[in-house]
């Protein structure tokens, strides 16, 4: 069975390679957590390769580098929709966790024989599991499939409500990354576009935006203004609030600090 | 991770909180030995605080365990989260140790 | 105490000293996507808090991060999904190093000006907004374009 892994158009590669201790897994862990929410997989799913993955690493370290704090390996999440395929890769003494033989759990106390918990658990939590040892070392595949999320249990999504005739309040919530940034973009523009242009921009719950967000609320508020209308920002953080005066954005919009005051103010104009 | 060990009429009672992994496993196994050492027979773990627990954690579980049973003691769970059950389950440590919902009910089982 | 125990316990002392002096570091690679910086920040946050610059310094760190991965995506790469970004991350007490590849198009950072209130805002300039606001956030920004990749190198430290 080949241990390359062909990235397909549909398939992202993200890695991570370093001399990894036993304290490095939790962020080794993180890392393959948010490749598997990447593909859409459900929360036991994202738990079960961070455990699979937390083992994987742990038998590397211990066993095929003895807890040399020189080893080197490198963990790859190859990302599609409702599938992680993870590897792990390390230079070490070849050894391969599969072959292990399987923990005794008995009520006779002589027989308990703990050694392959971990190996036991990665293939009780794997759908796959291959181990190859190849030019590259010990390579280490797991699979983990599973029922793609729907799409509005994935993406935060931008709420939209009408607060009062013609009044219309965008509430993003927690962080709007660019990757947010890019839909809160879209919901303005759509808005603008349907004669929906007395907005008021509630950034309550959001706690973090960087420049693109900041950006579609400026082309948001160019829109609005443009066709007549009226954008307000209101309950900006102050975290998010310093971001917007280093741009030097403080002074174009209107900001309240309350959405009572912001929706009072936008009915005036109104 | 922390451990704090309380010593009751009939058993210790370990009460641990936070992530129970290969580089604090160790640490949970040394502080169990030293009671074990001092002539604990009978002990409960409380894992209601534990948010995550690998193999390591099971091994020093599993450590103390038969060492206390080799001298007629025993080593009880309790509380464990859904998902660190998860993890006992799944490593058959639902066969060999007395797995209890409430630390009250795992302290008078003794 | 017994001879061996105390060899014991001073070479896990020994041990322990040296893990928390070394630095920690790591290399990532990522497809240059917006899809990517969410895994990318919050990986590189681990380094970050290693570091224990301190929360707001956290907060920061992030944002910078997140800037400069969309210049990457917008400027070196315009847009084409199959680019890559290799990170170097690097934490030591008080401070933390990261250093982004991409392999694409070289842009001259010089040609960025900061925005001003009216200006810019919507034209796709390089950098721009994203370079202006990571100067800020960090201690140290470096340009450096060249012909095995275009490295942008930042380095931030407690506030003392």
């Amino acid at each position: 069975m080949s241990s390359s892994v062909s990235a397909s158009q549909d398939q992202r590669k993200l890695s991570v390679l370093g001399r990894f201790g036993y304290g490095s897994i939790p962020m080794i862990t993180q890392f393959v957590a948010d490749a598997a929410q990447e593909a859409r997989l459900d929360e036991d799913a994202v738990f079960h390769c961070q455990m699979a993955v937390d083992e994987a690493c742990t038998n590397v370290i211990e066993h095929a580098y003895g807890e040399d704090p020189n080893g080197n390996f490198e963990v790859s999440c190859w990302i599609e929709r409702g599938k992680v395929t993870i590897q792990i890769v390390d230079q070490g003494k070849s050894f391969d966790p599969t072959t292990a033989p399987a923990p005794k759990m008995s009520a006779n106390l002589d027989e308990i024989r703990p050694g392959g918990v971990g190996i036991h658990l990665i293939k009780k939590l794997m759908d796959e599991v291959r181990f190859e040892r190849t030019e590259r070392g010990n390579v280490l595949t797991l699979v983990k499939i599973g029922q793609p999320l729907a799409e509005h249990l994935v993406s935060t999504g931008i709420p939209v409500r009408e607060e009062s005739p013609g009044v219309w309040v965008v509430a993003p919530i927690g962080q709007v990354d660019s990757l947010i940034a890019s839909d809160l973009d879209q919901t303005l523009s759509d808005l603008v576009s349907q004669g929906r242009n007395h907005l008021v921009i509630d950034l309550a719950e959001v706690t973090y935006m960087s420049s693109k967000g900041i950006k579609a609320l400026v082309s948001g508020w160019r829109q609005a203004r443009d066709s007549g209308g009226e954008f307000i920002l209101c309950a900006i953080a102050p975290r998010v609030q310093a971001i917007i005066d280093t741009i030097g954005l403080g002074q174009i919009f209107a900001i309240h600090s309350t959405l009572s005051d912001a929706l009072t103010a936008i009915s005036a104009v109104k | 991770m922390d451990v704090k060990i309380q010593e009751m009429n009939r058993v210790d009672l370990v009460e641990v909180s936070g992530r129970v992994d290969s580089s604090t496993a160790a640490d949970l196994g040394a502080k169990m030995n030293e009671r074990i050492n001092n002539g604990t027979l009978n002990i409960v773990v409380d894992l209601s605080q534990v948010d995550y627990m690998s193999s390591g954690g099971l091994r020093e579980l599993v450590a103390a365990l038969k060492r206390v049973k080799k001298d007629g003691g025993d080593l009880r769970l309790c509380s464990p989260s859904p998902r660190v059950r998860e993890v006992l389950d799944l490593a058959g440590l639902d066969t060999i140790f007395q797995i209890f919902e409430e630390q009250v009910k795992a302290v008078g089982s003794f | 105490m017994e001879s061996w125990l105390f060899i014991l316990l001073l070479t896990g002392l020994l041990c322990l000293a040296a893990w928390s002096l070394r630095s920690s570091h790591a290399m990532l690679r990522v497809p240059a996507r917006y899809d990517s910086i969410r895994a990318l920040t919050s990986t590189v946050n681990h380094f970050v808090r290693a570091a224990r610059l301190g929360e707001r310094e956290e907060f920061e760190f992030r944002l910078a991060l997140d800037e400069a991965c969309v210049n990457i995506i917008e400027h070196a790469y315009d847009n084409d999904l199959s680019g890559e970004i290799a990170i170097f991350v690097r934490a030591v007490p008080g401070m933390c190093e990261i250093r982004l590849t991409d392999f694409g198009v070289a842009y001259d950072p010089r040609s960025i000006m900061p925005p001003q209130f009216g200006i810019g805002l919507g034209d796709s300039r390089p950098g721009g907004l994203g370079l202006h606001l990571m100067q800020k956030m960090m201690d140290e920004v470096n340009y450096t374009a060249g012909p095995d990749g275009n490295c942008l190198k930042m380095v931030k430290r407690r506030a003392s």
